[in-house]
Formats: C-alpha cells, structure tokens, sequence
C-alpha cells in the first residue's frame, strides 16, 4: 500500500499542473486525534486473517512485517475493527487509559 | 455562413449546446428551464446531434453526473432553475472547487416563497458566491453566444471555473426571436475541441477529488479560486473579441447606452436592460440626460470597467429584480464596492421590482429614474431600498 502511494504521488509530481483539491491520499488532516477510543491488537490472540483490515472504513490498517498495524494518525477510533474481529482480539481502551500508561 | 432560425430562449441555448460539441448533458426538467432539455433530447434522437444524455433522478444528481463526467474530461451542460437550482447548491461549491470547467443555464424563476413560476433573480443570487462565473443574457441569440463563450472562458487553463449562462424566465426563455444559429464549420472556428488542462480521473491512476481539507491548506485553495475566478475577467474581454471577430456580434462585461455626459444612469441585468434600453432613448429624444448601463458579468463583478462608466454621473439608480429583506439588492451592493473603488461620489439609490413575474414596464423604469433624480436634487441617501412596483394598498402592516 505505502509503495503503492509512494508510486502514485510520484506520476501526481510528474504532471504538469494539478489545481484544487487533489490526493492519492487522505492525509492532510489528522483525524486521530478525533479519537477517544483505541483499537489495541493484542498480537499473541490475532491470526492475521486480515478482515479488520477488510471493514475499516478509512483503510487505516495495514499487514506489515507479519503483523496487522493501525495507523493511529488517521484511525479515528471507530471501534468497527473490535466488533468484526473473529478472534475478538483488538481491545477498545479508552485514550484517558492510553495516556495514563504514558503510550 | 449560419442559419436564421425562430427561436426562443431555451431553444437557442440547446443549439448553443449541441455547437459548443458538449458531449455529456445531464439534467433533471423544471419550469421554465424544461424546454432546453426537451429540445436536447430531441436533437439527440434526431441524430441531429451526438452526445451522451442522463436523465437524472433530480437536480442533485445532474450536477453530481456532470462533475463525475468532467472529472474524466469531457465537455458537459446542465440546466436548471429556483427549486432545482437550490437542490444544487451543495454540488455547484464542490464543482467550482475542483475547478471543473462545466456550464450551466439558469432560467431565473422566484425561489420560494410564496410558491411561485415566474421570473426573478432570487435563484441565481443564491448561487453568487458559490465561485461560478455568471452571465446575463437578455435575449436568445445572446444565449446561444454566452453558451459558447462560456466554455471557452470555463477551460481556459488560467481560469478553470464553471459558468452559469443565466436567462430570464418566461421574458427570454419562451420569447421567440430571429437567432443566427452558427453552422458546425463556422462555430468549429471558435469553439474547438476541449482539452483536458487539469486533474481528470483516471483508472491507472486514482485519486480523491475535493477530499477532506484541513483548515492548514483551505483558505489557500480558495484564495487559488479566488485568482481563477479573477482571471476570468481577462478572458471573458479576449472571449468576447474573438467571438465577434468571428459571428460580428460584439459583446463586453457591461453594456452602456448613453452613459456619456449622462446625469442619471440605471443599472440593471438581463431582460429588463431592453426596457431601460427603450426608455433611456426616448428621454434623451426629449432632452433628458439619462443613460443605461447592464451588467452582462455579475461574476466576476467588473468594478474598475463600472467605475469608469459611473465617473461624473450625479445620480445612479440600482435596479434589483431581488427582494434582500433586511439590506440592500445584491447589485446595489456591487455598485457602491465598484463606486468606493472609483471614488465616485454620485447619489446611489436602491430599486426593487419584477419580483415574482412582475412586468418591468417602460413606465417602472419612468418612474426609476424620476425617483432617483427626485432625491438626487434633495441630496438624500438611500436608506432602504425603494419598492417601485409596490400595491401599496396590498402591503400587510404588522399591527
């Protein structure tokens, strides 16, 4: 995915002139910080089937290196990942929670 | 050469349509705007024409075909009018924002309420700031010659911004008139083919259009449409030349008749500059100072041309076919920025008529004029706008 944004905003820089809101990704603003709820993988339950990453409506999660990644910059904590999970192993723990453990 | 044809209004956008070689119309019908689609449906089937035709579920789904259909490259039309053209409002921002090159005819007609057919301007100027490039047209032949211009103008790589052509209802729209209709090879030597100069979506390639915008980067993005729309001044007087180098008919920003060494001088758009036409020649026949001058691009304003216009006059009477409940018209408005700019001094005075399909008579412009030089010669302000075609006797006083 990333090598795959990577190629596309190189062509988008090879184009002669691009006016108005334009992207190949959503990026210019962080929603994650909109979040007060995190999704959390608890890597040792999960098998990597991959479905949250199917039904996360912001394609904000990723298998890389052998393991599901959210990306919480734009994860903007709607928790449809801790329902659709078949494991049921991502946690929905509070930001207040997240914080307090200094992550 | 071209071929005289009797038609009206709407007719002759639809065969401005078919010769701007627009090759996507989607639309949804309304009164009095249905007669344009009619006409090019008909075309079409005729095999008069080729283009690709949607007929859309309602106004809000036209407007969303057309900026799809742009957004993959090809020329576009829609049509509409008051309700429908209020069922746009969300999809004409995001179409000027993505800087879509699409043209649209608006065929004024009240917007509610009350519920009403007829001709004013209340639906376009719901759509004024919406950063669409807006011409009025006050007869079919201009019509049909701003639909061309227009997509000339909407392309142009330094303006990319949608126009919307609007004629009056009823009084332009289903008013027949001779109307030179350009032969393809003639209109061929103006119109051209169209030319992708922006993003277009493609499938090798996608990407989000008028995505979500963080408020880091969105006043840049308005401000880059804000210097499109600029442009388009420019343009529109490089448009208008070549247009009449071509066809003979010659067009400008502002149209002036006896403006010179006028005293008093209307202001005023679309069908009604006829009437003040007529009016301002039979009072200058019996000596009176008096001028004209109609606004043919309310969008972008032409202040600095205006302001030329307006040097020396004494009195200016502002004629608004739009009720601005609690302030003053929208063009009245213009015309004091586009005066402040010029330093120009002159009384300015604020009309209201033609709400609705009210008639705008030879005597409503009489009586215009005599009401402004009236409180011109007191020296009065204007401190409200005057309703000139007022039933007095009908007006409900709250108690």
């Amino acid at each position: 995915m990333q090598k795959l944004v990577q190629q596309r905003l190189k062509k988008l820089e090879a184009m002669p002139k691009l006016i108005g809101p334009v992207s190949v990704k959503v990026s210019d603003v962080p929603t994650g910080t909109w979040r007060y709820r995190r999704p959390v993988i608890r890597h040792g339950d999960c098998v990597k089937c991959g479905i949250c990453a199917e039904y996360c409506p912001c394609g904000v999660i990723e298998k890389t290196e052998g393991k599901m990644v959210i990306d919480y910059t734009y994860c903007k904590g709607c928790g449809i990942c801790t329902t659709e999970c078949p494991k049921k192993a991502i946690d929905f723990v509070l930001e207040s929670e997240c914080n307090k453990e200094g992550d | 050469m071209g071929v005289i044809k009797a038609l009206d209004g709407n007719a002759a956008i639809a065969h401005g349509v078919m010769r701007s070689k627009v090759q996507l119309v989607a639309a949804y019908p309304i009164t009095p705007q249905t007669p344009i689609v009619e006409t090019i449906a008909s075309l079409i089937d005729k095999k008069e024409y080729e283009a690709t035709y949607i007929t859309a579920e309602s106004e809000h789904s036209a407007l969303s075909a057309i900026i799809g259909a742009a957004s993959t490259g090809v020329r576009t039309f829609t049509a509409s009018a008051s309700h429908g053209l209020a069922l746009m409002h969300e999809l004409t921002g995001t179409c000027s924002a993505s800087r879509l090159p699409a043209v649209m005819a608006v065929v004024s007609r009240a917007i509610p309420g009350p519920m009403a057919l007829w001709c004013d301007h209340s639906d376009i100027m719901t759509q004024r700031d919406q950063g669409w490039i807006q011409l009025f047209a006050k007869s079919p032949q201009e019509a049909l010659d701003f639909t061309m211009i227009a997509y000339r103008v909407s392309e142009d790589e330094r303006v990319l911004t949608p126009t919307m052509v609007d004629i009056d209802g009823f009084y332009c729209s289903h008013l027949t008139e001779r109307v030179d209709v350009p032969s393809e090879e003639e209109a061929e030597k103006f119109i051209g083919d169209f030319k992708v100069v922006n993003a277009h979506l493609d499938t090798d390639m996608p990407y989000a259009m008028n995505n979500l915008t963080s408020p880091g980067i969105f006043t840049e993005i308005k401000r880059s449409q804000d210097l499109g729309m600029r442009a388009a001044s420019g343009v529109l007087d490089e448009r208008f030349e070549e247009f009449g180098n071509v066809f003979g008919r010659r067009y400008s920003r502002i149209i002036c008749d006896d403006v010179e060494d006028a005293e008093t001088v209307v202001v005023c758009m679309g069908s009604m500059s006829g009437t003040a036409k007529h009016v301002v020649k039979q009072l200058r026949a019996s000596g009176k100072k008096v001028g004209v001058c109609r606004i043919v691009a309310f969008r972008p304003f032409p202040s600095r041309e205006l302001s030329g216009v307006l040097r020396g006059v004494r009195n200016v009477a502002v004629i608004d076919r739009v009720s601005a409940m609690g302030s003053f018209g929208p063009l009245y408005e213009e015309v004091l920025a586009a005066m402040n700019y010029g330093r120009i001094g002159a009384n300015a005075y604020s009309f209201v008529a033609g709400l609705g399909g009210r008639d705008i008579w030879e005597q409503t412009i009489e009586d215009v004029i005599a009401k402004a030089e009236e409180l011109g010669a007191r020296g009065e302000t204007c401190q409200a706008p005057i309703w000139i075609d007022l039933k007095e006797e009908k007006v409900v006083y709250n108690a």
